[in-house]
C-alpha cells in the first residue's frame, strides 16, 4: 500500500513536470542570451517574414513560399544545413543568401541586433 | 392586464439600455477621434484588434468589388513578360521578389507591403486586378490605374500569377532579358 502511494506521488510529480515543460510558452533561457522576444516580434512584422512563412503569434503570418516556423525552438537544423544554434539561426536570418546562394529568401539588410531579436522570438516557439 | 403592463416596462428598459450602449459607443468613438486615443505612428505595428478590423475590411471589400470583374481565360507568356517590366520598375521596391529584398525603407511602412510569392494562391485574378487598379486606402498601396489602363494591369496580374513558384534564377534571367531588349531598342533608335 505504501509503495503504491509512493508510485502515485512519483507519477504526479512527473506529470506536473511534463505539463509545465510542455505548456511553457515564452522565452527559453537560450532566447534571453539572444535578444528581446518582444522586439523580435515587431521586427518580424516589419520585415514581412510572415508573407513567406507561417509564424505562430504574428498576425497575418500565413505565407507558403517558405517552410512553417512553428515549434522552432525544437528544430535541430536551420534550412537543413546548419545546426540550430543561436548564432547560426541569427546568421541565417540576416544573410540567408550567403549560406544557400540563389534560394528564395532574400538578404533583407537586417542588423546583427535585429537578427538576434528575431532569433530570440523564433526560439520562444515551443 | 398585467401582461401588457410588463411588456411596456420591458420596452422602456430595452430603450434605456439601448440609449446607454449608444452613448457609451459615442463616448469611446469621440475619445478615439477627438482626444487622440488612436496611435497613428507607423513605427509600431497595429494592435491585434485593429489588424483584424482593417484586414477583414480590406479582404471583404476586395471580394465584393471583384465580383463584377471578368478575368481573361488564360494569360500568355508575352503578357507576363510585359507585366514583369512594370513589376520590376514599380512594384519590386515595395513587394520584393524571389531572392530579391524590398527597399530598406519599406520596413517603415505600416501595414508593411508583403512579398507576393503566393498572392496568386490567396487572391483570384479578378481580385488582384481590383487591388492593383484601385489600390488600398489607408495603406501605402497606390491605385495603379493612374498609370496603367486595364489591359496593362492584366499584364501585371499575369506576371503576379507567375510569381508563384518562380525561382530567383528565373527572376534574374527575366531582368537580364529585359535589359537586353531595352538596350537593343535604344540602339535601334540611334
Ligand atoms: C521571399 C520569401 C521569404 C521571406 C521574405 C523570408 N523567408 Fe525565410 N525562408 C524562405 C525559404 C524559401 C526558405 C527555405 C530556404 C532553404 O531551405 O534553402 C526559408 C527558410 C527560413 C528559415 C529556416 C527554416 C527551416 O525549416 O530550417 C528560417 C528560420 C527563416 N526562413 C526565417 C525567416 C525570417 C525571420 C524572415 C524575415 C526576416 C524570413 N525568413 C523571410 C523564404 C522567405
Ligand atoms: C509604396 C509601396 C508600394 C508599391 C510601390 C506597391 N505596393 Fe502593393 N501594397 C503596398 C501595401 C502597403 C499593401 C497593403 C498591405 C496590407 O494591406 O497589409 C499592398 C498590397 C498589395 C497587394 C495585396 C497583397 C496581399 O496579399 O494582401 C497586391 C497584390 C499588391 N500590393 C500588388 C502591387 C503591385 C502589382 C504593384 C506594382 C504595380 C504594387 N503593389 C506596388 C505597398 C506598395
Amino acid at each position: 500500500m505504501k509503495r503504491r502511494n509512493n508510485r502515485l506521488q512519483m507519477q504526479a510529480v512527473l506529470l506536473c513536470a511534463a505539463l509545465t515543460a510542455c505548456g511553457r510558452q515564452g522565452p527559453s533561457p537560450r532566447a534571453d542570451i539572444l535578444g528581446s522576444v518582444d522586439q523580435g516580434a515587431i521586427e518580424i512584422d516589419r520585415s514581412a517574414c510572415g508573407s513567406c512563412h507561417i509564424i505562430p503569434g504574428i498576425p497575418g503570418a500565413d505565407g507558403l513560399a517558405g517552410p512553417p516556423l512553428d515549434r522552432f525552438a525544437g528544430r535541430t537544423m536551420v534550412a537543413g544545413l546548419l545546426p540550430n544554434t543561436p548564432d547560426n539561426l541569427a546568421l541565417w536570418i540576416a544573410r540567408p543568401q550567403e549560406i544557400v546562394p540563389g534560394n528564395v529568401m532574400p538578404d533583407s539588410g537586417l542588423s546583427v541586433a535585429q537578427a538576434r531579436n528575431i532569433a530570440a522570438y523564433l526560439d520562444s516557439l515551443h | 392586464m398585467p401582461k401588457q403592463y410588463g411588456g411596456k416596462h420591458l420596452t422602456i428598459a430595452a430603450m434605456a439600455g439601448g440609449a446607454f450602449v449608444a452613448a457609451a459607443f459615442g463616448a469611446v468613438g469621440f475619445a478615439i477621434v477627438g482626444l487622440g486615443w488612436f496611435d497613428v505612428a507607423a513605427s509600431s505595428p497595429h494592435s491585434r484588434l485593429v489588424y483584424w478590423i482593417t484586414h477583414t475590411t480590406m479582404v471583404r471589400s476586395v471580394q465584393a468589388q471583384s465580383r463584377s470583374v471578368v478575368a481573361p481565360r488564360r494569360f500568355t507568356a508575352a503578357q507576363a513578360a510585359r507585366g514583369f517590366r512594370a513589376y520590376d520598375g514599380e512594384c519590386v521596391m515595395c513587394h520584393g521578389g524571389p531572392g530579391v529584398p524590398r527597399a530598406p525603407w519599406v520596413s517603415g511602412i505600416t501595414p508593411t507591403p508583403p512579398y507576393l510569392l503566393d498572392a496568386a494562391h490567396e487572391w483570384t485574378p479578378s481580385q488582384l486586378k481590383i487591388i492593383i487598379s484601385n489600390g488600398l486606402k489607408m495603406t501605402a498601396m497606390p491605385a495603379w490605374n493612374v498609370r496603367h489602363p486595364d489591359a496593362q494591369t492584366w499584364d501585371i496580374v499575369a506576371f503576379v500569377e507567375q510569381l508563384r513558384g518562380m525561382t530567383p534564377a528565373r527572376y534574374a534571367q527575366m531582368r537580364h532579358d529585359l535589359r537586353n531588349r531595352t538596350a537593343r531598342a535604344q540602339n535601334g533608335r540611334q
